[in-house]
C-alpha cells in the first residue's frame, strides 16, 4: 500500500515538473493598448481642463491654476 | 508509515533542487518552459511536504511511540488537540512545519504571478527554491522527525506542560506564517536588484505579502505575551528574552520599509533603504532561526544545540554578502529619478521615523548578541537583562509619539509652518491638559509615564481628528451622517485609514504597558473559606477550594468573588493548582479577572486542604487590556489596509498630478485626502 502511495507520489511530483516541459505555454498575452488611455499616471486628465502632454503643458496647466486660486481668493476678500 | 514520511520530504528536497536548476538556467537562456518546469517543481515540493506533514500528524494521532519524534512530545494521554500541536513542539518538527508553510508559500506566489511580473519571476523562483532547498535539506538530514527508535515504549515523555496552553495551538503557526511571508519581499527584491527592474514594479509585486506577514508576526508576538502573561504566572507579557527579542527585529523592520515604501511610490526615493530593508527583515528571520535552534541562546523557548545552527548562519551570511554586493552594483541605477534628492518635511519625518526604528532595532540586536559573542570569544557568561532594554524603549516611545502626534498632519511636499501650528493646536491643547491631570493623579512621582501619557493624548488627538476631518472632507456635517461616512471611506481608502487605526492601536497599547509597568503591584494573602481581603479598589473573597482526581491529573481550584467596595458584584477569578501525570513539579493556572481600569490577577501558590486555607498572590495590572485592546486594532487596521476593496490603487509613483489638488498648487499644507505616515 505504502509502495503505491510512493508510486503516485512520484508520478504526480515527477509531472508537475515535466509538464511544462512538454507542453509549454504561450507567454501572457498582453491587453492592446486602449488608444485612448493615459501612458502614465502622470498624464491622467484632469475633468474640465485638456488632457496635459508635455511638461511644458503641465507648467501651464500649474500657473493656470494659480491665477484660478488668486483670483478666487480676491474675489472672495 | 514513518518511512513513507522521510520519502516525501527526500522527494520535496529533490524538486527543490530541480527548482534551483530549472529556474537558473531558464533566466540565463531565456527559456520560459524551464521556468514553468521549475514552477511546478516548487509547486510539486508543496504536494510532497503535505504528505509528510499528514504522516507525521497520522504518527502523532496513532500514538506510533515507536517513532523518537512522537514518543519525545506526546503521551497515550495526551488531548487531540495538543496531539496535533506537538507536530511543532521540538526543532524536528518545527523546521518540517516551516518547510512545508515555505511551500506552500512558494506554490501561491507562481499561482498569483502565473501572467503577472513574468520578467521577475526566474530570480523569485530561483531565490524561493534556494531557501526551501536549505530547510527542506535540515529535514531531511540532520532533524529527521520520522526516523524510529531501535525499541518501542510503552508510553511517549508527554508534552511539556508549559506547552500544554491554547497558546501553542495558535502562537508559533503564526509566527512562522509571518517569518515566512518574509521570503517573498526578499525574493522579489532579489529579482529587481539582479535584472535591474527597481522601479516599483517588486514594490507592488510584494505589498499584500508585506503588510500580510507584519500582520501574522504582529498576531503571533501579541499570542505569546497573552500566553506568558496566563501561563507562566509571574505576571509579566514581556521579558526581553533573547527569542522574544529576536521575533519583534523583523517586525520592526517591516514596520520601518512600510513606512518609506510609500515615499518611493509616491516620490520615488528611498530605493535603497526599501532594498535594504526588505533584505535585512529576512537576513532577521533567519538570525531569529538560528538563535532559537543554534542553542547559542539561554531562553525558554529555545530549542537543544543543534549543529542546524552552522547552516542557517551560513545562511545570513550568504544573504548578506550576496545583497550587500547586488545593491553596490546598481547603485547607479538606484539613484532617485530626476535628481530629486532634497527630501520635503513629510518625507523628512518618515525617514526620521525610519532611522528612529532602525536605532531601536540594532540597539536590541546588539543586546541580544552580546551575551552569545561574550560567551563565546571570551568564554564568559554575560547577561543583558531587563534594565538595559527598558532603558532603550522610554526614548524610542516618546520619539514615536511625538511622531505620530505631528507626522499625519504635514503635507507631502511643502508644508507651511503656520498652517502646522493651527492643526496642532487641539492635539497639544489636549496633551497638556491629560499630562496636567496625570501629573496631579501621579503626584509628579513618575515623570517619564506622565511625558508618555501626554504625547499618546497627543497622538490620538491627531489621529480621532484626522478621522473627523476625512468625514469632513465630504460635507458630511450632521453627527448622525459620521458614521456612514466613515465607513465608505474605510471602502474608498482603505490603506490609509487602515493605517490611522493601527497607529491608533500602537497608542493604545503604549499608555497600557506604560500605566502597568508604573503602577502594578502585588500582595501576598492567606485565606480560609469565607474570609476576605481588600486589595487596592477591590474586595476579594475565597468562595471555595476544590479537589479533584482524575487517572490524568490531580488539581486544587480556588475560587475568589470580586466585589466593590460599595458591595457591587465584579465578577469571579478561579486558580488552580495542579499535578500531571508526567510531572515533577505541580503547576499553577493563574486568575486573571480583566477589568477596563485593570487586571486582577491571583496565583494560587499553596493550599491547606484540612483547615480550607490558600495562600495566594494577588497582583493588580493597571492598563493591561488596553494593551490586548490596543494589539487588536493594530492588527485590525492592518487587515483594513490590505483588504481587497473596488478601484484597489497599487500606487505608481504619483498616482495623482498635483494640478489635481489645488491646495497642492497653492502650497497649503494640509489635504485630508493624502495618505499619511
Amino acid at each position: 500500500m505504502l509502495i503505491l502511495a510512493a508510486f503516485a507520489l512520484i508520478l504526480v511530483v515527477v509531472g508537475m515538473i515535466v509538464r511544462p516541459l512538454l507542453h509549454p505555454t504561450p507567454p501572457p498575452s498582453t491587453p492592446p493598448p486602449d488608444p485612448g488611455a493615459p501612458a502614465s499616471s502622470d498624464e491622467v486628465e484632469v475633468p474640465g481642463e485638456p488632457p496635459a502632454t508635455t511638461s511644458d503643458d503641465l507648467e501651464a496647466r500649474i500657473a493656470a491654476r494659480r491665477a484660478q486660486m488668486a483670483s478666487r481668493e480676491e474675489t472672495e476678500r | 508509515m514513518a518511512e513513507f514520511g522521510t520519502f516525501s520530504v527526500v522527494l520535496a528536497l529533490a524538486a527543490s533542487v530541480w527548482a534551483v536548476g530549472a529556474a537558473f538556467v531558464g533566466y540565463r537562456r531565456g527559456a520560459e518552459p524551464l521556468v514553468r518546469s521549475a514552477e511546478g517543481a516548487l509547486r510539486a515540493a508543496a504536494v510532497s511536504l503535505t504528505v509528510s506533514s499528514a504522516v507525521l500528524v497520522a504518527l502523532f494521532l496513532t500514538r506510533d511511540f515507536s517513532v523518537r519524534y512522537v514518543a519525545e512530545y506526546s503521551d497515550s494521554h495526551l488531548s487531540t488537540a495538543y496531539t496535533v500541536a506537538a507536530f511543532w513542539a521540538g526543532q524536528d518538527g518545527s523546521l518540517l512545519l516551516w518547510a512545508w508553510l515555505l511551500a506552500g508559500t512558494s506554490a501561491l506566489v507562481v499561482r498569483q504571478h502565473r501572467g503577472r511580473h513574468r520578467e521577475l519571476l526566474p530570480i523569485v523562483v530561483l531565490v524561493l527554491a534556494l531557501v526551501l532547498v536549505l530547510f527542506t535539506g535540515l529535514v531531511a538530514t540532520l532533524s529527521n522527525p520520522f526516523v524510529r527508535l531501535p525499541f518501542v515504549p510503552e508510553d511517549g515523555a508527554g508534552l511539556n506542560p508549559m506547552l500544554q496552553n491554547w497558546g501553542q495551538l495558535y502562537h508559533p503557526p503564526a509566527l512562522f506564517l509571518g517569518y515566512i511571508g518574509f521570503t517573498v519581499p526578499f525574493a522579489f527584491s532579489m529579482a529587481a536588484l539582479v535584472t535591474g527592474r527597481l522601479g516599483t514594479e517588486w514594490i507592488r509585486a510584494v505589498r499584500v505579502w508585506m503588510v500580510g506577514s507584519w500582520l501574522l508576526l504582529g498576531l503571533g508576538i501579541l499570542l505569546g505575551a497573552r500566553w506568558a502573561y496566563t501561563e507562566l504566572g509571574w505576571g509579566g507579557y514581556w521579558a526581553w528574552d533573547p527569542v522574544e527579542n529576536v521575533s519583534l527585529l523583523p517586525w520592526l523592520t517591516a514596520t520601518a520599509y512600510l513606512h518609506t515604501v510609500v515615499v518611493q511610490e509616491r516620490r520615488g526615493t528611498l530605493r535603497v533603504w526599501n532594498l535594504t530593508l526588505a533584505v535585512a527583515t529576512f537576513a532577521l528571520t533567519l538570525f531569529g532561526t538560528f538563535l532559537v535552534r543554534s542553542g547559542v541562546a539561554s531562553s525558554v523557548h529555545a530549542f537543544a544545540e543543534s549543529s542546524a545552527g552552522m547552516y542557517l548562519l551560513g545562511a545570513i551570511v550568504a544573504v548578506v554578502v550576496t545583497s550587500t554586493l547586488l545593491i553596490t552594483w546598481r547603485l547607479p541605477l538606484l539613484r532617485p529619478p530626476h535628481g530629486k534628492t532634497g527630501a520635503p518635511t513629510r518625507e523628512r519625518l518618515f525617514v526620521l521615523t525610519n532611522a528612529l526604528l532602525l536605532a531601536y532595532t540594532l540597539a536590541i540586536f546588539w543586546g541580544t548578541l552580546f551575551p552569545v559573542i561574550a560567551s563565546t570569544v571570551q568564554g564568559r557568561e554575560v547577561t543583558v537583562g531587563e534594565p538595559f532594554f527598558d532603558l532603550l524603549t522610554v526614548p524610542f516611545t516618546v520619539g514615536l509619539l511625538a511622531l505620530m502626534a505631528v507626522c499625519p498632519l504635514v503635507a507631502w511636499r511643502r508644508a507651511s509652518a503656520r498652517g502646522l501650528q493651527r492643526l496642532l493646536l487641539a492635539p497639544v491643547a489636549v496633551g497638556l491638559v491629560v499630562g496636567a491631570v496625570a501629573a496631579i493623579l501621579d503626584g509628579g512621582r513618575h515623570p517619564l509615564t506622565i511625558v508618555v501619557l501626554s504625547l499618546s493624548a497627543m497622538a490620538g488627538t491627531t489621529l480621532a481628528l484626522e478621522l473627523h476631518r476625512g468625514v469632513h472632507a465630504h460635507g458630511r456635517r450632521r453627527l448622525r451622517e459620521h458614521l456612514p461616512t466613515l465607513g465608505r471611506l474605510f471602502v474608498r481608502r482603505p490603506r490609509r485609514y487602515g493605517g490611522l487605526v493601527v497607529h491608533l492601536g500602537v497608542v493604545l497599547l503604549i499608555v497600557g504597558v506604560a500605566l502597568d509597568v508604573t503602577y502594578r503591584s502585588d500582595e501576598r494573602h492567606t485565606l480560609a473559606v469565607g474570609e476576605q481581603v481588600t486589595v487596592g479598589n477591590y474586595v476579594l473573597t475565597l468562595a471555595t477550594i476544590d479537589s479533584e482526581v482524575s487517572p490524568t491529573r490531580v488539581s486544587l481550584t480556588a475560587t475568589l468573588d470580586v466585589t466593590r467596595p460599595s458591595g457591587a458584584a465584579a465578577g469571579q477569578v478561579v486558580t488552580e493548582r495542579y499535578l500531571g501525570i508526567n510531572q515533577d513539579q505541580p503547576r499553577t493556572h493563574v486568575g486573571v479577572r480583566s477589568l477596563l481600569r485593570e487586571d486582577i490577577y491571583v496565583i494560587l501558590e499553596d493550599v491547606d486542604v484540612d483547615t480550607q486555607t490558600a495562600g495566594f498572590n494577588v497582583h493588580l495590572h493597571p492598563g493591561v487590556l488596553w494593551i490586548w485592546l490596543g494589539g487588536g486594532l493594530l492588527l485590525l487596521g492592518g487587515l483594513l489596509a490590505i483588504w481587497p476593496h473596488r478601484g484597489h490603487r497599487t500606487g505608481d509613483a504619483v498616482a495623482r498630478p498635483d494640478v489635481d489638488r489645488p491646495e497642492a498648487v497653492a502650497g497649503m499644507a494640509h489635504d485630508p485626502e493624502v495618505p499619511r505616515c
